[in-house]
C-alpha cells in the first residue's frame, strides 16, 4: 500500500521474468559409461552414490540451482527408475524443472548426445551446460555462459566452452590444451596420462603459424568435466556416429577438421571473474555470499571421491558444507577440527577419539576405544570396540565388529563386517557385503555380493558355475562364512571398449591403476618445467623446434621412471669445468664437494652420475704415454689421489666398490686404451692413497660385475675379464699380505711391485 | 491449537519462502540487514495474501515460517528478530482491533463472551482515554470500554498503530506501572486486552481472542489487514533508516582530532563516522581485516568521503592501540547478555582495547538484537567459510598439496559483553547490562522460541 514495498514486491516477479524467456538449461549424464564404480553400483546409479551421507545427484543439483540453472536434463542409462524415484522424492522437485531421460542403447556420452538430439528437448537458441559426472562446486557456472555467449558475439563458430579450473590435484587423467590467450581457443588437445608418462608431445606445427602471443601465460589447469555446448554439439554428435568419447573423439574432431570450421573455447574458472567484479565497480563483494566461490571438482574414480569427500569437509565448496547446506537435509553439528556429528541420536563413547575431518551420520554408534580418522560414516552405522577407521567411506547402515582395521576404502550400504577384520586400502566393498569373523582383505582388492561379469557376458553366462580356482581364492581370502566375490583387481580387467578403434590412452591399467583410491601420486616424481620455457626448450634442443616438454600447458612433467637414462648433457659439462676449475686453482675438496653437489642436485643428475664423472676426470689427468713407466704412473696416481680421492669418495654413501667398478669402466671406455695395461697400477695408486680400502678392493675381485656380468656382448665381457685379470693379481697379494703379517706392510709393497 | 500451521505446497507463499530460505541456505542473501528486509518482504507477503482465518492462524503461519528460516541459517538472528517483531505488532493491532470491536458491539451482546460478568473490572467505571483516537469510528463510548488507568496518552498512543518505537516503550512503561497498580485492576485489563505476553503459560488470553475469532474476525479482518500491512510498513521503514538513525547521535561520540580504529565494513559504522566528519575533525584507523580486506572498501568510502583514513594490516592492531582514543566496530547481531557477533578480527581489536583501556564502541541497529542467550555458543557459530580465501586456490585448489595443513577461516568473532563499553543504536546508547532488558521490551516472550 505504502509505495515503498512496491520495488521490494516488483524485483523478483521481473527477475522471474528474465528467466521465462531463457531458462538455463543443463545435462548431467548419469552415467560414467565405465566401470570405475561398479562393484558399487551393482543395485544403484552411480550419482546415487552417497557422498558425506548425500548422493552425488544431489550435490550435483545443488551446485546447478547455485548457478541459477532452471532445466535440469539428467540422462540416465543403468537404474533409470532408481534415479527417477530419487528425483520425484527430492526436494529439487519444487525448485528446479527436473526431467530423467533414460535410454538403454546409449552405451558412451557420444551415444548420449545423439539420443539428446533425437528428443529434441534442449532449446536451440541457448547454450546448455553438459556435466559429465557429478559435481560438487560452489562456482556460479552462469557466469561460464555469460562468457560463451560473448565469445559468440564475437564468432559465430564457438559451439563450446570447455571448463578448466585453476590449481587442482594431479590427477592420472589431466589432459595438455593448447590455447590461444587473447580468444580462450582451444587449439590442440592431448591426452595425457601420468603414467606411463609420455615426457613429450607433439603439437602440429600448424597451429604456429597464426600469429601466436609472444608472451604464454602458464597455469596448470585441470578439466572439470563441464561444458557449454551450443545446440550444435549434439548435431555434431549425430552426423559423427563414431564419437563416443567427448574429448577424445569430439574435441579432437572438432580441432583438426578444417572443414567444420567450428571453435572451441576454454572457461578457466576463477580467473574470467575479475573483471566482472569490476564492471560492479564499488558493490561490495560478500566474500560469504555462495556466488564467490571458485572451487568445481568431479567424482570420476575412487581416488576423486575420496579427495572431494574430504574438500567437502573442510569446506572447500562452502557455501555446500554440511553442517549449513547439506543437500541432503540432515543436519549435522560442526565440532573443531571440521568434525560433523549428525544432530540425531550419535551415539559416542567416552573413549572414542576422532579426528577430522569426518562426518558420521545420524542414529550412528561407536563403541568405547573406537578411531576414526578423516572418514565419513553413513547413516545407522555402528562401529564396534577397538576398531580403527582411517581414511574411509562408509556407506549407510554398515555394522564393524571389534577390533577391526579399516583403511582407505569405500564400504557400500549394508556392508556387514565382523569382528577382527582387516581391510586393506584401496579396497572396494559392494553393498550387502558380509566379511567374516578374521577376513584379512588384500589392499585394492574389490569384492560385490555377486560375481564379476566381465565386457563379453551375456545372459547365458548366467548359469555357469565358478570354477575351481576361483572359488579356491575366494575361500582362502574371504572364508566360507563371508557373502561376496572377489572381483578382478581393476588393472586385470580388460578395456571396456575393446571394439573401439584407437585406445583411450586413460583405461591402460597403469594410468588406471592411479585412479583409485589409496593410490599415491608422490612416488612418481615431477619437475615443473613451464610453457613459458616454450623458447629455451625449443632453441636448446636439438630435435625439433615444435616439439614441446610435456609439460607444455598443463601438467608438470613425469620424469621417466627407468633408471638407465642418464642426466643431461649439461651437466657433464658443467661438471667438468667445475672440476677443471677446482683442479688447477686448487680448491679446498670440501668447497669442490659442495660445488658438485650443488650441480647434482640442480640437474637431479644422481650420486652415481657424479662420481663416475669425478673418477673419469681425475683418472684422465694421470699422465700416461707409451714411454711411461709403472712407477712414475703409481706416483702420479697416488699423488692425485692423495688430494682429491676425498671427493670421490664423499659421493659414495653406501659402496665404494663402485669406485673400483667405475675406474674399471673408464679404462675400458673407448680412447682409453692406454690406461688398460696399467689398471693394476691404478688401484695400487687408490689404494696407497687411501681412496679404496682394502675391503673394498677384497668386494670388487669377489663381485660379478667386475667380471663383465653385467655386460650384453661377448666381446665386451671379454673385454671386462682381461682388465679384471689384471687387477685381481694386486688384490690377491694384498689379500694375502694382510693374512700373513700386517706388520711388514713396507715389505709388501717392495712385493707387490715386482710382482706387477 | 491450529491445524493448517503450515503453508499449502501450492500457496505462491510458500515458494516465496522456500526461495527465500534457499537463498539463506546458498548464502545469496547475506548481511543482518538484507536478511531482514528480506524476511520483512516475505512476511508482508504473506499478511497480504495467505489465507488464516483466524489471528492465531495467521501467528502460527508466521512463526512456522519463522521456523524455516532458522533452520535455513540458523546464524542470521536478524531473519527471526524480524519475525518475533512482527508478530508482536500483529498483536498489538489485533488487540486494539478487538478492543474497538467490543466497544462498538451491544452492551449485552451474548456473542461477545469476553465480558464476563466476574470480570472484576466491569464494576469500575468506565474510562474513556483509549476511545479517543483509536475507536474514533464508533463514537459511543459504552460502559464495556476498556479500562485506562493510565492519566497520559500513553496507551492511546500504543494503539494509534504508529511508532513501534513509541509503542515499545509506552508498553515497557506499562508493564512496570502495572505492577504498581491494583493487581486485581491490572489483571482485569489484561483479560480485556488478552495480554498473552504476560501469560505465557495460560492460553487464557488467546483462548478469549479465539472465541471472537471466527466469525467477527472474518468480518473485520478486511479492516485489519491494511493496518498490519501498514505496521510491517513501519518495521521496514525503521530498517532501511537504521543506518541514518544509528548516525543521528554521532557528534556525541566523537571529538574533535580524535584518532578512531574500526575494521571490517559495517555501513552502520561508515555511516556514523561521516556522519561524525560532519561536526568534528577526526582520523579513522582501519583494520584491512583480512582474509575478506572488507576493511579496504571501507577506507575507501571514507577516504573518498574526505575523512583521514589510515589503512593498516590486522597484525599491526595491537601496535596501534596506544595512538587510537576509541574503537567503533559494527556487529553481525547482538545477544541479550550484551555480547555480540562481528567480524573476525574484532574480538582481537576489543582486546586490545581493553589492554589499552580504550573504549570500545559497538554502532548498530536494534533489528540486530536477538533473544538469545548463547553464553556458550556454539563451535560453528561463528561461521566457518571455504579455506579458499586463506591460503587460495591457485596452484593447489581444492586442497592439493595442503593435504596435511587443516585451514579454518571463521566469519565472525564472539566479543563477550565486558569487552564493550557502550552500544550506539537507533535507539539511544544503552550500556551492555541494559541489552536483555530492550529485548524484554522488544519481543513478547512466547516468540522468544518460535
Amino acid at each position: 500500500m505504502a509505495p515503498k514495498k512496491a520495488p521490494v514486491k516488483a524485483e523478483p516477479k521481473t527477475k522471474a521474468d528474465n528467466v521465462d524467456e531463457a531458462p538455463l538449461q543443463a545435462v548431467v549424464l548419469a552415467d560414467s559409461y565405465n566401470r570405475r564404480f561398479e562393484v558399487l553400483c551393482q543395485d544403484q546409479p552411480r550419482v546415487l552414490l552417497p557422498l558425506c551421507s548425500t548422493p552425488l545427484l544431489a550435490w550435483t543439483l545443488e551446485s546447478l540451482s547455485l548457478s541459477k540453472v532452471k532445466q535440469v536434463f539428467v540422462f540416465c542409462g543403468v537404474h533409470a527408475e532408481k534415479i527417477r524415484a530419487f528425483v520425484d522424492s527430492s526436494p529439487y522437485k519444487n525448485t528446479l524443472d527436473i526431467q530423467c531421460l533414460s535410454s538403454q542403447n546409449a552405451m558412451s556420452a557420444g551415444d548420449a548426445l545423439r539420443e539428446l538430439d533425437d528428443r529434441n528437448v534442449l532449446n536451440a537458441e541457448n547454450p546448455f551446460i553438459l556435466v559429465h559426472s557429478p559435481i560438487v562446486s560452489n562456482y556460479d557456472l552462469s557466469k561460464m555462459v555469460e562468457a560463451h555467449k560473448k565469445r559468440r558475439e564475437v564468432d559465430k563458430n564457438f559451439i563450446m566452452t570447455m571448463g578448466v579450473g585453476l590449481g587442482g590435484r594431479r590427477h592420472p587423467e589431466s589432459p595438455i590444451m593448447l590455447v590461444h590467450p587473447p580468444s580462450s581457443r582451444l587449439l590442440y588437445y592431448h591426452q595425457n596420462t601420468l603414467s606411463p608418462s609420455q615426457p613429450r608431445v607433439s603439437i602440429p606445427s600448424i597451429l604456429f603459424t597464426d600469429p601466436f602471443p609472444a608472451n604464454i601465460d602458464t597455469y596448470e589447469v585441470w578439466d572439470l568435466g563441464v561444458d557449454i555446448c551450443e545446440a550444435d554439439v549434439p548435431a555434431l554428435c549425430t552426423e559423427n556416429f563414431d564419437y563416443h568419447d567427448l574429448r577424445r573423439h569430439f574435441v579432437n574432431g572438432v580441432l583438426t577438421s578444417e572443414l567444420l570450421g567450428k571453435k572451441i573455447a576454454v572457461h578457466l574458472v576463477g580467473k574470467d571473474d575479475t573483471p566482472d567484479e569490476g564492471d560492479e565497480g564499488s558493490s561490495k563483494v560478500d566474500k560469504r555470499s555462495g556466488n564467490g566461490g571458485t572451487y568445481v571438482e568431479r567424482i570420476r574414480d575412487t581416488r576423486t571421491f575420496g579427495e572431494i569427500a574430504r574438500d567437502v569437509l573442510r569446506r572447500w565448496a562452502f557455501p555446500l558444507a554440511p553442517d549449513n547446506n547439506e543437500p541432503g537435509g540432515v543436519q549435522y553439528e560442526l565440532r573443531a577440527g571440521n568434525v560433523y556429528i549428525a544432530k540425531d541420536n550419535v551415539v559416542l563413547s567416552r573413549t572414542t577419539t576422532l579426528s577430522g575431518p569426518l562426518l558420521i551420520g545420524p542414529r550412528s554408534a561407536l563403541a568405547h576405544n573406537t578411531h576414526i580418522h578423516q572418514s565419513t560414516l553413513g547413516a545407522d552405522c555402528s562401529v564396534g570396540p577397538s576398531t580403527t577407521v582411517t581414511q574411509s567411506y562408509i556407506f549407510d547402515d554398515v555394522r564393524i565388529g571389534a577390533n577391526c582395521t579399516i583403511r582407505e576404502c569405500v564400504i557400500g550400504e549394508g556392508v556387514t563386517i565382523l569382528d577382527d577384520v582387516h581391510v586393506g586400502k584401496g579396497a572396494l566393498l559392494g553393498n550387502g557385503v558380509r566379511l567374516a569373523k578374521g577376513t584379512r582383505i588384500p589392499d585394492f582388492a574389490r569384492i560385490g555380493k555377486e560375481r564379476y561379469r566381465g565386457d563379453s557376458y551375456d545372459s547365458d553366462d548366467e548359469e555357469e558355475e565358478e570354477d575351481e580356482d576361483e572359488r579356491d581364492r575366494r575361500l582362502e581370502i574371504l572364508g566360507a562364512d563371508s557373502v561376496g566375490y572377489l572381483w578382478p583387481s581393476e588393472e586385470e580387467e580388460p578395456p571396456s571398449d575393446s571394439e573401439d578403434e584407437g585406445e583411450d590412452p586413460y583405461e591402460h591399467p597403469k594410468n588406471k591403476q592411479l585412479l583409485q583410491l589409496g593410490r599415491r601420486l608422490s612416488n612418481l616424481s615431477t619437475s615443473t618445467v613451464s610453457l613459458s620455457t616454450l623458447s629455451k626448450a625449443s632453441s636448446s634442443e636439438a630435435s625439433s623446434p615444435l616439439s614441446v616438454a610435456s609439460s607444455a600447458s598443463t601438467l608438470p612433467d613425469i620424469a621417466p621412471l627407468n633408471l638407465g637414462s642418464g642426466p643431461r648433457e649439461e651437466f657433464y659439462i658443467e661438471a667438468r669445468e667445475s672440476l677443471a676449475r677446482a683442479y688447477e686453482e686448487d680448491h679446498k675438496v670440501e668447497n669442490a664437494a659442495l660445488e658438485m653437489r650443488t650441480l647434482v642436485m640442480g640437474e637431479n643428475a644422481g650420486q652415481d652420475a657424479a662420481r663416475s664423472e669425478i673418477l673419469n676426470f681425475f683418472l684422465s689427468k694421470i699422465p700416461i704415454s707409451s714411454s711411461t713407466v709403472a712407477g712414475e704412473i703409481l706416483k702420479e696416481t697416488t699423488r692425485i689421489f692423495e688430494r682429491w680421492g676425498g671427493l670421490v669418495r664423499s659421493f659414495s654413501t653406501t659402496d665404494y666398490t663402485l669406485i673400483a667398478i667405475d675406474t674399471q669402466k673408464f679404462v675400458l671406455e673407448k680412447g682409453n686404451e692406454r690406461y688398460e695395461k696399467w689398471f693394476g697400477i691404478i688401484l695400487r695408486g687408490l689404494y696407497d692413497s687411501d681412496t679404496l680400502t682394502e675391503d673394498e678392493l677384497i668386494d670388487w675381485r669377489d663381485s660379478s660385475i667386475s667380471q663383465g656380468e653385467g655386460t650384453s656382448d661377448a666381446g665386451e665381457k671379454q673385454r671386462w675379464k682381461e682388465v679384471y685379470a689384471r687387477g685381481k693379481p694386486f688384490v690377491d697379494i694384498l689379500e694375502q699380505m694382510d693374512s700373513d703379517d700386517e706388520d711388514e706392510d713396507d715389505e709388501d709393497d717392495e712385493d707387490d711391485e715386482e710382482s706387477d | 491449537m491450529v491445524a493448517a500451521a503450515s503453508l499449502k505446497s501450492n500457496d505462491p507463499n510458500a515458494r516465496l519462502t522456500e526461495a527465500l530460505c534457499t537463498s539463506l541456505r546458498r548464502r545469496q542473501i547475506v548481511g543482518s540487514l538484507n536478511v531482514a528486509l528480506a524476511t520483512a518482504a516475505l512476511v508482508q507477503n504473506i499478511v497480504r495474501s495467505a489465507r488464516y482465518s483466524t489471528i492465531d492462524e495467521l501467528l502460527t503461519l508466521i512463526k512456522s515460517v519463522g521456523r524455516k528460516l532458522i533452520d535455513a541459517n540458523p546464524k542470521e538472528l536478524a531473519a527471526t528478530n524480524i519475525i518475533r517483531r512482527i508478530l508482536r505488532l500483529i498483536r498489538e493491532e489485533y488487540r486494539a482491533a478487538a478492543a474497538a470491536q467490543l466497544i462498538s458491539a451491544p452492551p449485552s451482546a451474548p456473542e461477545t463472551p469476553f465480558l464476563g460478568p466476574t470480570t472484576p473490572g466491569l464494576s469500575a467505571p468506565s474510562n474513556h482515554y483509549l476511545n479517543l483516537s483509536s475507536t474514533s469510528s464508533n463514537g459511543n463510548y459504552n460502559v464495556n470500554a476498556p479500562f485506562e488507568f493510565f492519566p497520559s496518552g500513553a496507551l492511546q498512543r500504543q494503539t494509534s498503530l504508529s511508532n513501534f518505537v513509541a509503542m515499545r516503550h509506552s508498553r515497557a512503561q506499562l508493564e512496570r506501572s502495572g505492577s504498581l497498580v491494583d493487581l486485581q485492576l491490572s489483571q482485569s485489563t489484561n483479560n480485556l486486552f488478552t495480554r498473552t505476553p504476560e501469560t505465557p503459560g495460560t492460553a487464557g488470553g488467546m483462548a478469549a481472542l479465539n472465541r471472537i475469532e471466527s466469525d467477527e474476525f472474518m468480518k473485520h479482518s478486511a479492516k485489519l489487514k491494511p493496518v498490519l500491512i501498514q505496521a510491517i510498513d513501519e518495521v521496514v521503514g525503521e530498517l532501511e533508516t537504521t543506518h541514518e538513525d544509528v548516525a543521528k547521535g554521532a557528534r556525541e561520540h566523537i571529538h574533535s582530532s580524535e584518532i578512531i580504529l574500526t575494521m571490517g565494513h559495517s555501513k552502520t559504522v561508515e555511516a556514523f563516522l561521516k556522519q561524525a566528519y560532519k561536526d568534528r575533525k577526526f582520523t579513522v584507523v582501519v583494520a584491512e581485516s583480512a582474509p575478506s580486506y572488507l576493511g579496504h572498501s571501507l577506507a575507501q568510502s571514507l577516504s573518498s568521503g574526505g575523512i583521514p583514513t589510515i589503512l593498516i594490516p590486522d597484525s599491526s592492531i595491537h601496535a596501534i592501540l596506544p595512538r587510537i582514543t576509541k574503537v567503533i566496530l559494527g556487529a553481525h547481531s547482538v545477544l541479550a547478555n550484551g555480547g555480540l557477533f562481528a567480524l573476525s578480527g574484532s574480538l582481537a581489536c576489543a582486546l586490545a582495547a581493553k589492554t589499552h583501556s580504550k573504549p570500545v564502541v559497538i554502532t548498530t541497529g536494534q533489528f540486530k538484537f536477538a533473544p538469545a542467550w548463547n553464553l556458550y555458543h556454539d563451535y560453528a557459530a561463528v561461521d566457518f567459510q571455504s579455506p579458499g580465501h586463506v591460503i587460495g586456490l591457485d596452484g593447489n585448489g581444492g586442497g592439493g598439496g595442503k593435504e596435511g595443513t587443516e585451514v579454518v577461516d571463521p566469519y565472525f568473532d564472539y566479543i563477550r559483553p565486558e569487552l564493550v563499553q557502550l552500544f550506539v543504536t537507533n535507539e539511544g546508547d544503552h550500556s551492555p547490562s541494559y541489552i536483555y532488558r530492550l529485548i524484554k521490551e522488544a519481543y513478547d516472550e512466547e516468540d522468544v522460541e518460535l
